[in-house]
């Protein structure tokens, strides 16, 4: 008798074993499928929520985006900025650049020495 | 061995209890055999099939009852989160001009209403401009129905802690302009079914729609600091002349992009229904006028370019020009012989319309059409007009052209045509679409890049000494020039009313390639006013705007003071230089 066929005559209590083998196989897997899923279906559930959450905070921020560029237009920052706080344009000839300090350093007379 | 005697013998593992159970239910039949009891070997399995089913019916009402309380089911899929039905409008530097946000729209289901006056009582504490009459017919109706949309989210949340039963709420988009009347015309507006009307949300329909199902802004050429400060002069000026309507736009001459473009008076796009039509007009696109001078531009451009006339050339200004029973006036007559550079600094229709008449009425239509003055602006708005253009060109005709009457443009094809004049003589297309940096479109040539340089210096010398000295924004090299036309009235030109309007160059010098800006002013109707002494024509009161403009958006646009031959960077005139005194009329 070969080891193949003696396998798949041995018994414990009457059962074959290999057919007891393939039973706790089986058992083994539906178990695994069973978590699998059910971790699957766990995940999925809170990947729904945090998208969700997603667009509900990006509704919010283009709320506040338009909010903010209502607040920050040009127009309106400038009238704040005159009546608010009365700035007003620089003159001209009170405009400089950093390469022109110097210059202007000497000529009034406190430049390097 | 039964359960309970596991809890007395801990040390018997309890799977071997387990195996002496599968096995007695395995030899069950054998025993029943062996004490002649059949039928409790069908009763065991019975049960046994019984249990098993029992078991899985158990677990499925826990499954059920699980998914019922605390399944997300209910609340729905996942929608992406960015998409909308429209996408953002931005401008330049993406600064937000048009956006679709989450507004909601009131339901009322009259069969949950409990007490239909108080359903009313508390909607209408909440909003009092809900319209009664359709909230009655909702109320006393038979299914749910629609009351009223565009409630905000706080106006929702007041609602809905009232908790009226019977009244329900539904998401839906709605476009909101939150820079309100800024920029208005260009961008338009469109309907609450999410389709593009005017402006930008009508040209630019097809990639509004499918940037917002991307969740990808549209950028236009805009620039929001440059338009803010275009409007705040042009409305002052505007308000200050008590004109009738106002036009302002802002171009790179290099890439046709438009990066300010204002109409005056405005409305606000967030409610189109309460504005006027004539509110609604974009005058920059929709409107046609005769320019006036501002043609001269044109015309000397043509005329150096086809060799007709050099700088140098002499024009017989010493009376009016007669062709038939015409004669064609100086508003300031010099009353001599004028060179090519005195005609256009002196803004000389006489000298013009001898030099359109020496090249021809070909030369002139062709030259037009290159230009692109007999076509709609070629540009994305549809709100684009048709030119008035003469039905044929004749002596007549090409003369009262070569000074701006007789064809009627709109300021965005002036704008587009003063372009390829100035960006080294190539026709580029407008366009409120930004482009890449660094993207150049391909152009039509139309004039050599020398005149372009002439036209330039001329323009240059223009706002140094002649009719265009108020638009000298200290340092920034401005060159212009000015236009001021009288309207048709009934069939004649009214001499009391006047489209006066300032076309602007800015840095007029550095390579003829160089990055470089036009800007036009044109006001419909100023009345004149104690600071231009009652005056109403462009040297008097657009090119000041102009002039003001520049001063406040050249640092936005990168271009930095300097001194040139004639002013110093800070706008003091260079001495030792032969200049006559500027401050003139322009005509």
């Amino acid at each position: 008798m070969n080891p193949i066929a003696r396998l798949f005559d041995q018994r414990v209590r009457g059962f074959r074993i290999i057919e007891v083998a393939a039973l706790a196989c089986l058992v083994l897997m539906v178990f695994w499928v069973y978590l699998a899923k059910a971790g699957a279906g766990r995940e999925r559930a809170e990947i729904t929520r945090i998208e969700r959450d997603i667009a509900t905070e990006q509704k919010a921020l283009r709320l506040l985006r338009a909010e903010a560029a209502h607040l920050e237009q040009p127009a309106r920052i400038e009238a704040l900025a005159e009546q608010q706080l009365g700035l007003e344009p620089v003159p001209v000839k009170r405009e400089a650049r950093p390469e022109s300090l110097i210059e202007i350093a000497r000529a009034t007379g406190g430049g390097p020495r | 061995m039964r359960p309970v005697d596991l809890l007395t013998h801990p040390a018997v593992p309890s799977w071997r209890w387990l195996t002496e159970q599968v096995w007695s239910l395995e030899h069950a039949f054998e025993r029943s055999k062996a004490e002649a009891k059949p039928e409790e070997d069908t009763r065991v399995r019975i049960f046994f099939v019984l249990a098993a089913f029992a078991c899985a019916f158990l677990l499925m009402i826990f499954g059920a009852a699980r998914a019922a309380l605390f399944s997300d089911a209910r609340r729905g899929g996942f929608v992406p989160a960015s998409a909308t039905t429209r996408a953002d409008v931005v401008d330049r530097n993406g600064m937000l001009m048009a956006a679709d946000l989450v507004h909601f729209g009131l339901y009322v289901d009259p069969a949950e209403v409990w007490d239909p006056a108080e359903t009313r009582r508390g909607l209408l504490s909440v909003m009092p401009d809900l319209p009664y009459a359709k909230l009655q017919r909702a109320l006393n109706g038979e299914r749910r129905t629609f009351v009223a949309g565009g409630l905000t989210p706080q106006q929702k949340a007041r609602l809905h802690a009232l908790g009226l039963p019977g009244v329900s709420f539904e998401e839906e988009d709605r476009r909101v302009y939150p820079l309100g009347v800024s920029a208005a015309h260009l961008v338009g507006f469109s309907d609450s079914g999410g389709r593009g009307l005017a402006g930008v949300e009508k040209a630019l329909d097809t990639s509004i729609r499918e940037g917002g199902r991307a969740g990808a802004p549209v950028a236009l050429s805009i620039d929001l600091r440059v338009q803010a400060a275009l409007e705040n002069e042009l409305r002052a000026a505007a308000a200050s002349q008590s004109a009738d309507g106002a036009v302002g736009i802002v171009t790179d001459v290099k890439t046709g992009e438009i990066i300010a473009m204002a109409s005056w008076p405005d409305y606000d796009p967030n409610a189109p229904g309460a504005a006027s039509p004539n509110a609604m007009k974009n005058r920059a696109a929709a409107a046609v006028y005769e320019m006036g001078s501002t043609f001269k531009v044109f015309t000397v451009a043509m005329g150096l370019d086809t060799g007709a006339a050099s700088l140098t050339s002499t024009f017989d200004a010493t009376a009016p020009m007669k062709i038939g029973s015409r004669a064609i006036r100086d508003f300031h007559a010099e009353n001599r012989e004028m060179t090519l550079e005195d005609v256009f600094i002196h803004s000389s229709n006489i000298g013009t319309s001898r030099l359109a008449l020496a090249m021809g009425e070909d030369a002139m239509a062709r030259y037009f059409g290159a230009l692109g003055l007999l076509a709609p602006a070629e540009v994305e708005l549809v709100e684009s007009a048709r030119p008035i253009v003469p039905r044929r060109w004749n002596a007549d005709t090409i003369a009262s052209a070569s000074f701006g009457h007789a064809i009627s443009v709109t300021p965005l094809q002036l704008a587009a045509a003063m372009g390829a004049v100035l960006n080294g003589g190539e026709y580029v297309p407008l366009t409120i679409r930004k482009l890449k940096p660094g993207e150049a479109p391909k152009g039509k040539r139309v004039v050599s890049p020398a005149t372009s340089r002439a036209m330039l210096d001329l323009m240059r010398l223009n706002v140094v000494r002649g009719t265009g000295s108020k638009a000298n924004a200290p340092g920034l090299r401005v060159g212009g020039k000015t236009g001021s036309a009288e309207k048709v009235i009934g069939g004649r030109y009214d001499r009391s009313r006047l489209v006066s309007s300032f076309a602007a160059v800015f840095p007029t010098d550095g390579p003829i390639d160089g990055r470089r800006y036009f800007v036009l002013i044109l006001m419909d109707e100023p009345k004149g006013n104690a600071e231009t002494f009652g005056l109403r024509t462009g040297g008097w009161t657009t090119a000041p705007v102009a002039g003001r403009v520049i001063d406040r958006i050249a640092p936005f646009l990168g271009v930095e003071r300097a001194a040139d031959p004639y002013f110093t960077a800070v706008g003091d005139r260079v001495p030792l230089e032969e200049t006559q005194s500027g401050g003139g009329l322009g005509q």
